[in-house]
């Protein structure tokens, strides 16, 4: 019976995101579906699947959505992509069309630390070059939850410390007695930090997103 | 090899830490279990690539190693180990010229990922 549920709620994930969940997998979405059943106050993920055979709307569906993403992220993931950005786009940009304003949309944003990465990163760039580029970041994602946590830009000691820079820490953050660090808005003021907005994103199942940025 | 020197008092830390560098073999480690001790070994010139210090330890803290090792013109990277700092610490000590900071708790991606922005050096290790 429960092999039959799984299926049934990774289809059901399938459809909607286009995120396919193999069946060597089932394990880590039962444990999902068990941490939704509690929050739900729901008494067991059987339980959750007769609610499922009827409705999957508001905090149900949005759980769901949220348990299939992964929202794995850390600060500078990757950061060939952003000395790429750096040269190919933010030089290249300056050159071209001088002080022009640009947008980068930071899609699948999650708790936000891409966002402010490409932040701090433009801000470094006009320090160090003397610039002026004005650029607005947008952050969206599917995830209500992970877009609250970017919304208040708090990380613990161990989410700053992945793929942060000491130095740029200090600079941006700022630290509070239980060991969170603030993305602290007087620091991102003065040092003059592109402002970020993160909405919920419209996700389409299954399709890449065409429209352009907001 | 890449010689790295650990400077902490705890046991635990050392072993830690030892036992995740430990992973990869092109990796040497030296330990003190103070400042006196490591710069007992500065002064009879072992050369390192890298040094862990920590911050809290009764013979000689930290900062006070890190300043005698500057005395010395040890010019060796250091990453300083803590758990207990304000962002003025970190700051102050950034300024004397520790170049990063390893903050309890880590993890081993953490560590090799500090490693990379202090030295340039990527290593490969099993979880």
């Amino acid at each position: 019976m429960m092999s039959e549920i799984l299926k049934y709620f990774a289809k059901y994930i399938e459809d909607e995101l286009g995120i396919h969940y193999s069946e060597h997998n089932y394990f880590q979405l039962q444990n999902r579906l068990e941490e939704i059943a509690r929050l739900l106050g729901v008494a067991s993920v059987e339980n959750l699947y007769k609610q499922a055979t009827v409705e999957i709307s508001g905090q149900f569906k949005q759980l769901l959505l949220d348990i299939a993403t992964n929202n794995e992220t850390s600060f500078f993931r990757d950061h060939k992509v952003f000395t790429s950005i750096e040269t190919n786009i933010l030089k290249q940009h300056t050159a071209t069309h001088g002080t022009r304003p640009i947008k980068i949309w930071s899609a699948a944003s999650s708790t936000g630390q891409e966002a402010l990465s490409l932040a701090i990163l433009v801000a470094e760039f006009n320090l160090k070059t003397g610039s002026h580029l004005d650029v607005h970041i947008l952050g969206t994602d599917i995830s209500e939850r992970v877009l609250t946590k970017a919304k208040h830009g708090i990380y613990t000691q161990l989410e700053v410390q992945r793929g942060l820079p000491v130095p740029y820490l200090v600079k941006y953050f700022k630290k509070d007695d239980r060991d969170n660090w603030t993305a602290s808005p007087d620091l991102i003021k003065k040092n003059r930090i592109p402002q970020i907005k993160f909405k919920i994103d419209v996700y389409l199942s299954g399709k890449i997103r065409s429209d352009s940025l907001p | 090899m890449f010689e790295i020197l650990v400077i902490d008092d705890t046991k635990s830390v050392q072993a830690f830490v030892k036992s995740l560098l430990g992973k990869v073999k092109e990796i040497h480690i030296t330990s003190a279990m103070n400042g006196a001790e490591a710069m007992e070994l500065i002064k009879k010139g072992e050369k390192f690539d890298l040094v862990f210090l920590d911050w809290e330890m009764p013979i000689m803290n930290g900062p006070e190693t890190f300043q005698a090792m500057k005395d010395s013109h040890f010019v060796t990277p250091v990453i300083m180990m803590t758990t207990k700092n304000t962002s003025e610490d970190i700051e102050k000590m950034l300024m004397m010229g520790v170049s990063e900071y390893l903050m309890k708790p880590f993890t081993i991606d953490i560590i090799f990922e500090k490693i990379e922005f202090v030295t340039g050096k990527v290593f490969k290790y099993d979880v």
